[in-house]
């Protein structure tokens, strides 16, 4: 019942009603894993799923994340004593000279939203700054965006770096923005390509279980 | 020849001048301005007009655009050849080569830049958007408060709205003067609003020169692709060939 209620609060973007929720489910003595996963991830799920569906919009994601987010806070101690690992690592950014970054934020959030440990580093990231955050955050996925024609190419100037460095067995490389394809995303090398947010945050989970 | 144009109305004047000096027939067709907001609408649409082309009713169909966020990737030649700049968008065709593109914008290709096709077509100055709408941001903070609360109101503008906002100061902002077609006072009026906001106005010499060898017929490979019947268009994202035939069979 209460997982119910903090999975509902979660979708309205109710914080107080998540993070009180997560405090009496553990009173009650409920497993953090399992209001981690029935309560916040679920909700994250249905969100994503609306949010593909257009039944839900930007600022609905926006501020269930929150929601998720406030009530990872909470539960985030609880989980480390009980031995649950964060579930994966992700580098995220724009790719060189492109400054667009909705899309990209949106990503970082359904991400965050799946349970995802994300690091975001911005517009206008290079090759080489990719490259020093793998070195430096260890992640299982590097997530680039893109969304001139113009700066695509950049996405693979950034696979070929990460390979010289001798890092890409390491990651799985994901890429996506609008004017972004399927085929472009094989050409150039990446292992996935998402055509929206929440598809991007299915194929983490995939990535990454 | 008789020929067939579909371009976007942001090029109409130039358009317009090089189909008057043109030794053939030329028809003229063009698509609106925020066309360009949805690739996948814009190029229906251009497909659409492709196709309402009867056989044998021109020589060539020209299209007016770049590569347009893929916009025109995956057109398809029907009974008739398409010809196609190498150019990623219409900052090329009112430069008047992918050259002259590639070195005001290779540093930097999130510069907006406009012209007067752009400016007197719309309201906005540098692109419109109906993106904030489609993302459902399109709404007023009072809105937000009564939808999802206060706190969660200030939460979406403080959050989102710096990262929607195209007005950056410091931002250097191109307008592009393409002598035959500057008309008007907009370049001046582009310039007191860039300096009003604390942008850099800059401004380029455009050139008419490609649409003019387009709609001349003047087709060379460096600068056009020529689309056969039944052929496709693929996009090559770099800085010289731009776009390509896609493979037969694909």
């Amino acid at each position: 019942m209460v997982l119910q209620e903090i999975n509902q609060a979660l979708q309205r973007g109710d914080v107080n009603g998540v993070t009180q929720g997560i405090k009496s489910a553990l009173e009650q003595g409920l497993e953090p894993r399992q209001i981690l996963n029935e309560g916040l991830l679920a909700a994250m799920e249905v969100i994503g799923i609306k949010f593909k569906n257009n039944e839900v919009f930007v600022p609905e994601v926006l501020i269930a994340a929150r929601a998720m987010n406030a009530g990872m806070e909470v539960l985030k101690p609880r989980l480390i004593e009980t031995g649950v690992e964060p579930i994966g690592t992700v580098v995220l950014g724009t790719v060189k000279g492109d400054l667009h970054d909705i899309g990209k934020n949106l990503v970082r959030m359904m991400f965050e939203g799946s349970g995802l440990t994300v690091h975001d580093l911005g517009v206008d990231v290079s090759a080489e700054r990719f490259v020093e955050a793998i070195k430096e955050y260890k992640p299982q996925i590097v997530g680039m965006s893109a969304l001139l024609t113009t700066t695509m190419g950049e996405m693979k100037a950034t696979i070929e770096a990460i390979k010289a460095a001798g890092l890409r067995d390491q990651v799985k490389i994901m890429v996506g923005g609008a004017p972004v394809t399927a085929k472009f995303a094989q050409e150039v090398g990446a292992d996935v390509y998402a055509k929206d947010a929440a598809e991007a945050a299915f194929e983490a989970k995939k990535l990454v279980y | 020849m008789r020929l067939k144009v579909i371009a976007c109305e942001v090029l109409t004047r130039e358009f317009c001048l090089c189909a008057a000096s043109s030794p053939h027939v030329v028809d003229l067709e063009f698509t609106q301005k925020d066309a360009h907001e949805n690739s996948a609408a814009l190029r229906g649409l251009i497909q659409e007009k492709i196709d309402g082309a009867s056989e044998g009713q021109y020589d060539a169909i020209l299209l007016g655009y770049g590569l347009c966020g893929n916009g025109t990737v995956g057109l398809v030649a029907r009974s008739t050849q398409l010809v196609l700049p190498r150019a990623h968008d219409c900052c090329t065709l009112f430069l008047g080569s992918r050259l002259k593109f590639k070195e005001h914008f290779s540093q930097n290709p999130s510069q907006p830049f406009t012209s007067v096709g752009y400016m007197e077509r719309g309201d906005s100055d540098v692109r419109t958007s109906d993106l904030r709408e489609t993302l459902g941001l399109n709404r007023t903070f009072e809105e937000y408060a009564a939808l999802y609360g206060e706190d969660n109101a200030r939460y979406i503008m403080e959050t989102l709205y710096p990262a929607f906002t195209m007005d950056k100061h410091g931002e250097r902002v191109v307008f592009i003067r393409v002598p035959e077609t500057d008309t008007g006072d907009w370049a001046a009026r582009f310039q007191e609003k860039a300096e009003r906001e604390g942008k850099e106005f800059v401004e380029l010499e455009g050139s008419i020169e490609l649409i003019k060898r387009l709609v001349h017929g003047q087709w060379g490979p460096e600068e056009f692709l020529v689309v056969p019947p039944g052929r496709e268009i693929e996009g090559v994202y770099d800085w010289d060939e731009i776009c390509r035939l896609s493979q037969e069979g694909e």
